[in-house]
Order: C-alpha cells, then structure tokens, then sequence
C-alpha cells in the first residue's frame, strides 16, 4: 500500500513537471523507478514508456491551447525522428562521457542565459 | 523551417542517445527562433514522440519494460501532466521562463554532481584514508 502512495506521486510529480515545462518527466520517473530497486536499464525504459503517453496528452492539451504552431512542429518533428536514428546509432560509438558533460554545461549556460 | 529541422536532428541525436534533449531544446527554440516560452514548450512535447517511439519499440522487443509500474504511473502522471498544463496556462511568459531557467540550472547541477562531482569527491576520500 505504502509503495503504491509513493509510486503514484511520483507518477504525479513527473507528470506534473512535463506538462508544466514541456520535458524533464523522465528524470523523476528514473529517480522514482531506481529508488524502488529497479535495475538502470530496465528504469529508462520503463520511464520512456511512461513518459510517452504523458507526452502525447501534455502536447495534446498545448495544442488545444493554442501554443503550437504547425508548421515549425512538423520540421521539428522529422528533423527529430531522423535524429534519434542517429543519436541510437552513434551511442555505440562515442564517448558518451564527455559528450553528457557537454550537455549539462549547455544546460546550465542555457539556464543563466534565461534568467537575464 | 529548414533550421526547425536541423534543431530537430540535434535534439534527435542527443535524445536518441539518452541524455536528454528536450530541456535544451526548449531553451534553443526560444533563445535563438524566437518562440515564446509556452510554445517551445508545446512543440518540444510534439518532437519528443516520434523519437521515444523508435526507441520505445525497440525496448519493448527486448523486454525491458516493466509493465505493471509503467501503466500504473502513466495514470497518475497524465493527471499531473493535465495539472502541470493547467499551472502554465494559467502563468504569463516572464515567470514560466525564470521558473523553467532556475529548473534548467538545478537539473545540470544536480548531473554534474552525480556524474563528475560526486564519484571525484569519493574517490579523494579513498585514497587519503
């Protein structure tokens, strides 16, 4: 019972955090999953199907909002579709180390940007 | 629309490899297209889901899904979801923006601590005891 409260706030929270910033579900997902002894893999894949319909309702609502313009989406959307084909691709052969640190400086200069 | 494509395959390849994509995405779409922050928001949502499709089908074909819990936390995360839309819908562009940036700034602090940082930290603590 107690494990079923927990797991429905995390549910909760992470969707609340998609649909309130458009992506960043999946981090409380993981989080959740690896607390409750999940092994890593099996805790992405997991978060990624959970993620997926909480996406697709999120963009739905936004779309019913008024926020998405059609156009722009569609290319954004095939340029990311052809790019998740070769993110999958690559994975096997870079260094993901340094290229996750990367990342999360972008993220954090991205972050400081916003603010001013 | 040529560079809405080219964003998409940058954000497609980083996504695809399971770092993450969206939360940059989101800042590059306002920050250099010009899309208001609810926007970039609504069409980061859209470009997450042909790219977790491809890579969902494939963890499905290997059994790497844990079905009870995934069903169980989509219920309650579509009600969050639903939740969250409805907070920022309801907030104007400059705050959602800072929020969504102060979001940003823990989120990579919070990865450089546990993928540099922190093992950095142990490591010292090892080899002086």
């Amino acid at each position: 019972m107690k494990k079923g409260v927990k797991s429905a706030a995390v549910g909760v929270v992470s969707g609340f955090v998609a649909g309130l910033f458009g992506s960043g579900g999946g981090v409380a997902v993981v989080e959740g999953l690896e607390r409750t002894g999940t092994e890593e893999k099996r805790a992405h894949a997991t978060s990624l199907a959970v993620i997926f319909p909480i996406s697709a309702v999120s963009a739905a609502l936004y779309t019913a909002g008024g926020y998405v313009p059609l156009d722009s989406t569609l290319w954004l959307c095939g340029g990311a579709a052809l790019g998740g084909i070769i993110g999958a691709y690559c994975l096997k052969r870079v260094g993901v180390r340094l290229l996750n640190n990367i990342f999360t400086l972008l993220m954090l200069a991205a972050g400081i940007r916003m603010l001013f | 629309m040529i560079l809405f494509a080219l964003l998409g395959v940058l954000f497609g390849v980083v996504g695809g490899m399971g770092l993450g994509g969206g939360i940059v995405l989101i800042p590059a779409l306002t920050l250099f297209m010009g899309m208001t922050q609810h926007e970039a928001q609504g069409m980061t949502l859209f470009a997450y889901l042909p790219m977790a499709a491809a890579a969902l089908v494939s963890h499905f074909k290997q059994k790497n899904v844990n079905l009870k819990p995934a069903l169980f936390l989509t219920l309650f995360g579509c009600v969050g979801g639903a939740g969250g839309y409805w907070l920022a819908s309801g907030i104007e562009e400059a705050p959602l923006r800072t929020v969504f940036a102060v979001f940003l700034i823990v989120i990579a602090l919070l990865r450089l601590w546990r993928g540099e940082i922190g093992p950095w930290l142990k490591k010292r603590r090892d080899t002086t005891r």
